[in-house]
């Protein structure tokens, strides 16, 4: 009954997991108290929003700010219907 | 090439500190770019604390500022 072909392009179910995945686990809470706390939300931050809720090390805005990206463009493959 | 992980693990090794490197990737100084604003918090982050690794990282890091100055003008 398990699919292996249908690989499920990294689609996060939290923002929390997400944010472990990608090892930047510290920030979950910052990312809740400001209330990103969907992915979708998450999906639509500027470097700007990134600053603003504390992320303030240049290696950790590149980290989250490449993953957001990656993560829109699998968004706009993947649900998107046609 | 001038970007990636392959370089900061080359900058490192010339420090003689390229047991960082790994650490150095996951918290996101993946290129020199961005490694040329580490300061001491980047420091705290990426877990270097013995004293003279992170003065060898600081006068690497001003060194590739000064490089960068050079090549502007």
């Amino acid at each position: 009954l398990v699919e292996h072909g249908t690989v499920e392009s990294t689609v996060y179910q939290s923002v929390g997991d997400w944010l472990e995945a990608i090892k930047m686990g510290r920030y979950t809470e910052h990312f809740m108290e400001s209330g990103y706390s969907s992915v979708d939300a998450v999906a639509q931050m500027t470097l700007e929003d990134l600053r603003r809720l504390g992320v303030n090390l240049a290696g950790h805005q590149k980290k989250i700010i490449s993953s957001i990206q990656e993560m829109r463009v699998q968004m706009m493959n993947g649900t998107v219907p046609v | 090439m001038n970007t990636g992980p392959n370089i900061v693990y080359e900058w490192l090794k010339t420090l003689q500190l390229c047991q960082y490197v790994e650490s150095f990737v996951d918290n996101g100084y993946d290129d020199l770019e961005v490694c040329k604003q580490i300061g001491d918090p980047d420091l705290d982050a990426i877990g270097v604390f013995i004293p003279h690794h992170r003065q060898r990282i600081h006068d690497a890091v001003r060194r590739l500022k000064e490089e960068e100055k050079e090549t502007d003008s």
